[in-house]
């Protein structure tokens, strides 16, 4: 009994870490394209045998990746922190009235996760022109606020109906809280794991689009990650390696962001499910 | 966790349309040049524009020497990499396009697409009032020019051809084709040697389209007329010359021309295997042949036009003109626009223009001399031993790629391949 | 499992669960009332959205029946239904096809595999926190630029990793992206190197509501391993299946990047998508008429199925 207890651990872990390992070769291939010179031209699996940062050099000092990352950060922080607080106040009545109204409400905000992307693309360009907001990080905080919000209302109204009983709610009300106070000093702590799981996903959404900031940023001298790494591609030729080591260097600050929400992550999810 | 693709998706670079339309040829044809008109005083204030971030330091090169000529104008040109094409297009819609932009030559009518031709039948270009529009070559008249004025800088020009290792055919003692069998002969040679002829990028959203376009040069007598047929019904591609080229490509197919796997590669990776000396040879424009001759800096490399008939003398090489530069007819400052556009077609800048994008003026220009490596080339343009490219349009071309494909695959015949294109032609 | 990480409102100091109002009519009131009282936070979200979503959605929907293109200048013309029979009578049939077979495999596959690896980092695997990192890792890059390495991983003979390694071990060549049949599967699995790890998380965190007490008390009977999923954690795991499920195939349907970079819908348009359809129509011929028609159909497709897969899998949880 017990040593077979102990050939499946050993087991479990063989293939944990075996899976892991799948996961990795192709992380392994990125950062060998992106470490490999120009004339180095060993199949992408075999070790580069000049490793050279060049790569990493010339993508940071010849494309405006050092101002770009300045940039995103503004947009993305901006951008998923008025989706959460917008997409949690939706949430909160959505999630507690059980009215028709409300249920349809509801299911009107899930439209927007149905939607080609390609429909809205024209008309929402010239609305912002016509607000005047073209060339500044407002029209795209204004649009990701929008298009992120299916998904954020989605995800904070499951998880109140589930993770987050109603009595604390009540008890707070008859200890003399108005549902306002209720929401906000009861309720917004307990969201807590979802709003992380929120900022995570809406913040990798953001970070990696390219044609939003292109077409709406264009001309005012101010860009993405995105659109510094596309400084690459040309007409007819495209520079991988040094596409590869630019999205190398702009995984850095959203890796650390997910470190640091990993916890609430997990525990976002998992207070999503308890329905 | 799929939905937020829905934001990644709204990042799609649209890689696919550079690469496209920097292929789509030229279309309705001007005759006559157009003279130049007295231009609005002497130019001030802020000039805007637009240009691929590949060419940024051509650009503002020439920027800066205009603002040394006319320093009351302010140049403030904005580059961007990826799709430049889709910016334009939406910009356009939205009226919120610069002074200068960047189109593509030629086009067609009925196809909408950023091209000097739909461009300027819609009313979203001015004409150019520069004293160099009468000097416009008759060949490239279609590319720049719509109802006899013309509307576009036409910039430099490229080949799009083969390019061998001359380095890996030298070692291997074979030689370049010059007639179709030896075409053929070259591919058989080079299987027996372990390596394979063509590496053509025929995975790529644009690459097969190469090989036929560099061999219509030869096949196509007068790719203006057939534009022309094709727009009044006379005639289809089915019935055409392409059918031929479609038959060649087939046979270069089946005698294993473009090595295993052929339908997997991309053009980077045809590059590479040149570069390498698995392959001996790409057939894709110019500007390919630098990311080739870094990867192999001990190899030469050599451009040589695609036979496509086996009389040696018949062999035309194609020309292309990349991106030209055209004026927004809505431009906050046309007469900036105007004095720059006039300025880039000066002997100077037209050097440094041509220079900058490793390619041959378009105009006329004694002060050009070409570089060594494309003397060859620039040399048959002078002796007008070209050919330009007729006007495709964009679903046209789109499914030329994919039917191409098809066609490698064994699943469609030359005559299908070309009805398919018939099937999306718009008249 | 949430549950374990709510903190007793300790402010206002009354206890959390005040049972003995429990089934008092008060409560019912107040359950009401406490989103009714609320309901304008609703406000700001709903004006972003109608602005941002919804109002331009409704003209681009126009656009479906008209002739609207890059060259339109003036009002585009009505057309009528002329974009959708155009749409009926062109290449979109084989690419519905194969939009629903895409979505239908990398769903099953997406729940199994993640599944699999969420039972497992949740045993006693060591480091298994830095594994599930990894693992969920890929989650966070641009989708198009991975599309783009796995060209390199998958690239012909002599170019490509895995082809390389074939090689190595004597073994022929595969045509991966070359072959109509191999490409499909190579951006199957692109798709499922970068989204499985959504899909553990979401299963992981479900089996963190699998009580222990429960699993052992299954153990202690002699059931096998099988027995104790099948009836023991399958049915606490309803609600994660649900969600997987669901995000799944609305994303499924919409999979565009990794086909866009890997073969563009090639060779020979066979492994053309709804998606990349849409996309060749408005960015290629900035046909926007016919691509605001074919996206139109696609939406009513997703949120058909959706529904449905909805109603069905709510109805099974409640079985459960």
């Amino acid at each position: 009994m017990k040593t077979t207890g102990l050939w499946s651990r050993f087991g479990a872990n063989l293939t944990a870490y075996g899976s892991t390992l799948i996961f990795l070769l192709p992380v392994y291939v990125l950062i060998n394209l992106s470490i490999r010179p120009a004339d180095d031209l060993t199949p992408p699996v075999i070790p580069s045998s000049r490793p050279t940062f060049d790569n990493f050099i010339t993508a940071w000092t010849t494309s405006p990746l050092p101002g770009s990352i300045v940039t995103s950060l503004i947009v993305t922080s901006i951008s998923c922190l008025v989706v959460l607080v917008i997409g949690t106040m939706a949430s909160y009545p959505l999630a507690r009235s059980t009215s028709r109204l409300s249920t349809g409400t509801f299911y009107f905000f899930m439209i927007g996760l149905l939607l080609p992307f390609q429909l809205a693309l024209i008309p929402l360009y010239i609305q912002m022109r016509d607000l005047g907001l073209l060339g500044t990080v407002w029209a795209l905080v204004i649009v990701y606020s929008g298009v992120q919000l299916p998904f954020t209302v989605f995800l904070i109204t499951t998880f109140l109906r589930a993770g987050v009983p109603l009595d604390y709610e009540e008890a707070a009300q008859i200890d003399g809280c108005s549902p306002l106070m209720a929401f906000w000093h009861v309720v917004v702590p307990l969201l807590r794991p979802a709003l992380g799981t929120c900022v995570i996903l809406n913040s990798v959404g953001v970070w990696n689009d390219f044609f939003t900031p292109l077409i709406y940023l264009s001309g005012s001298g101010q860009v993405t990650i995105p659109m510094a790494i596309f400084q690459f591609v040309g007409q007819y030729t495209t520079n991988w390696p040094l596409i590869f080591a630019s999205l190398l260097i702009s995984m850095v600050p959203v890796l650390t962001l997910y470190l640091l929400f990993q916890r609430y992550v997990i525990q976002g999810f998992a207070g999503g499910l308890k329905g | 966790m799929k939905i937020h693709n829905r934001i990644t998706t709204a990042a799609i670079a649209t890689l696919t349309a550079i690469s496209l339309a920097g292929c789509v040829g030229s279309g309705n044809t001007g005759s006559t040049a157009t003279n130049s008109q007295a231009s609005g005083g002497e130019p001030t204030g802020t000039l805007t524009g637009l240009f691929s971030s590949i060419f940024k330091d051509t650009y503002e090169q020439i920027a800066a020497d205009f603002e040394k000529k006319y320093p009351n104008v302010d140049v403030k040109f904005d580059y961007q990499g990826g799709d430049v094409g889709a910016l334009v297009m939406t910009q356009l819609q939205g009226g919120t396009a610069p002074d200068i932009l960047t189109s593509f030559p030629g086009g067609n009518k009925n196809d909408p697409a950023d091209t000097v031709v739909s461009l300027a039948a819609s009313g979203r270009i001015a004409a150019l009032e520069a004293p160099w529009t009468k000097d416009v070559p008759d060949a490239w008249k279609q590319s720049v020019n719509y109802e006899d004025k013309t509307y576009a800088y036409p910039g430099a020009l490229q080949p799009l051809a083969a390019i061998f290792n001359k380095s890996k055919l030298d070692e291997l003692g074979l030689k370049i084709p010059t007639t179709l069998d030896e075409v053929y002969q070259l591919c058989t040679a080079a299987k027996g040697k372990g390596v394979y002829a063509y590496s053509l990028g025929l995975g790529d959203p644009a690459g097969p389209q190469m090989l036929t376009y560099s061999q219509l040069g030869t096949l196509e007598s007068d790719p203006a007329k057939f534009d022309s047929d094709m727009a009044a019904g006379k005639t289809k591609y089915a019935d055409s010359v392409w059918v031929d080229q479609f038959e060649i490509y087939k046979k270069m197919g089946d005698l294993g021309c473009f090595g295993e796997g052929a339908l997997g590669r991309s053009r980077d990776q045809a590059g590479e295997e040149v570069a390498k000396g698995s392959a001996l040879a790409t057939v894709d424009v110019g500007a390919a042949m630098a990311p080739i001759q870094k990867s192999a800096p001990g190899s030469s490399f050599e451009v040589a036009p695609m036979p496509a008939t086996n009389n040696a003398a018949d062999t035309k090489v194609v020309a292309l003109p990349g991106f030209v530069n055209t004026i927004n007819a809505k431009a906050k400052n046309p007469t900036a626009a105007q004095a720059f556009l006039a300025f880039m077609g000066e002997a100077e800048p037209s050097v440094t223009y041509a220079n900058g994008f490793a390619s041959v003026p378009v105009l006329p220009n004694d002060a050009y001399t070409a570089p060594k490596e494309l003397t060859a080339f620039a040399d048959l343009i002078k002796r007008g031993a070209y050919q330009p490219l007729g006007a495709v349009q964009a679903e046209v071309q789109a499914q030329l790629n994919q039917t191409i494909q098809s066609l490698i695959l064994g699943q469609s015949t030359p005559r299908q391949v070309a009805e398919k294109l018939d099937s999306v032609y718009k008249k | 499992m949430s549950s374990s990480g709510v903190e007793v409102p300790t402010r206002s100091g009354v206890p959390p669960v005040a049972k003995e109002l429990g089934n008092s009519p008060r409560k019912r009131r107040r359950i009401r009332s406490v989103g009714r009282d609320l309901w304008w936070l609703i406000l700001p979200g709903a004006a972003v959205y109608l602005y941002v979503v919804v109002v331009p959605t409704v003209q681009g929907l126009q656009a479906a029946f008209t002739d609207w293109s890059f060259a339109t200048v003036g009002a585009p013309n009505f057309t009528g239904l002329e974009n959708f029979t155009r749409i009926f009578t062109s290449d979109a049939g084989p690419a519905v096809f194969r939009t629903l077979q895409l979505a239908f495999v990398v769903v099953v596959l997406q729940n199994i595999i993640g599944l699999a690896l969420a039972l497992l980092f949740n045993g006693r695997v060591f480091g298994r926190n830095v594994l599930r990192t990894i693992v969920f890792a890929p989650m966070v890059v641009s989708s198009l630029v991975v599309g783009y390495l796995f060209k390199y991983i998958f690239g012909p003979p002599g170019v490509g990793g895995v082809n390389q390694v074939l090689a190595a071990l004597g073994q022929d060549p595969v045509d991966f992206l070359g072959n109509p049949t191999t490409a499909m599967v190579i951006i199957i699995v692109t798709i499922l190197w970068q989204s499985i790890g959504g899909n553990m998380v979401i299963y992981l965190a479900g089996l963190q509501g699998v009580p222990s007490e429960l699993e052992e008390a299954a153990a202690l009977d002699g059931a096998g391993y099988w027995k104790r999923f099948w009836y023991v954690v399958r049915p606490l795991l309803a609600p994660a299946i649900t969600i997987n499920l669901m995000l799944g195939l609305i994303g499924g349907l919409k999979i565009f990047d990794q086909i866009f970079a890997l073969t563009n819908g090639g060779p020979g348009n066979q492994t053309q998508t709804i998606a990349t359809l849409i996309y060749a129509y408005f960015s290629q011929y900035a046909d926007y008429g016919r691509s605001a028609a074919l996206a139109l159909l696609l939406a009513v497709g997703i949120a058909i199925l959706s529904i449905i897969q909805f109603s069905v899998l709510r109805r099974q949880e409640r079985n459960s």
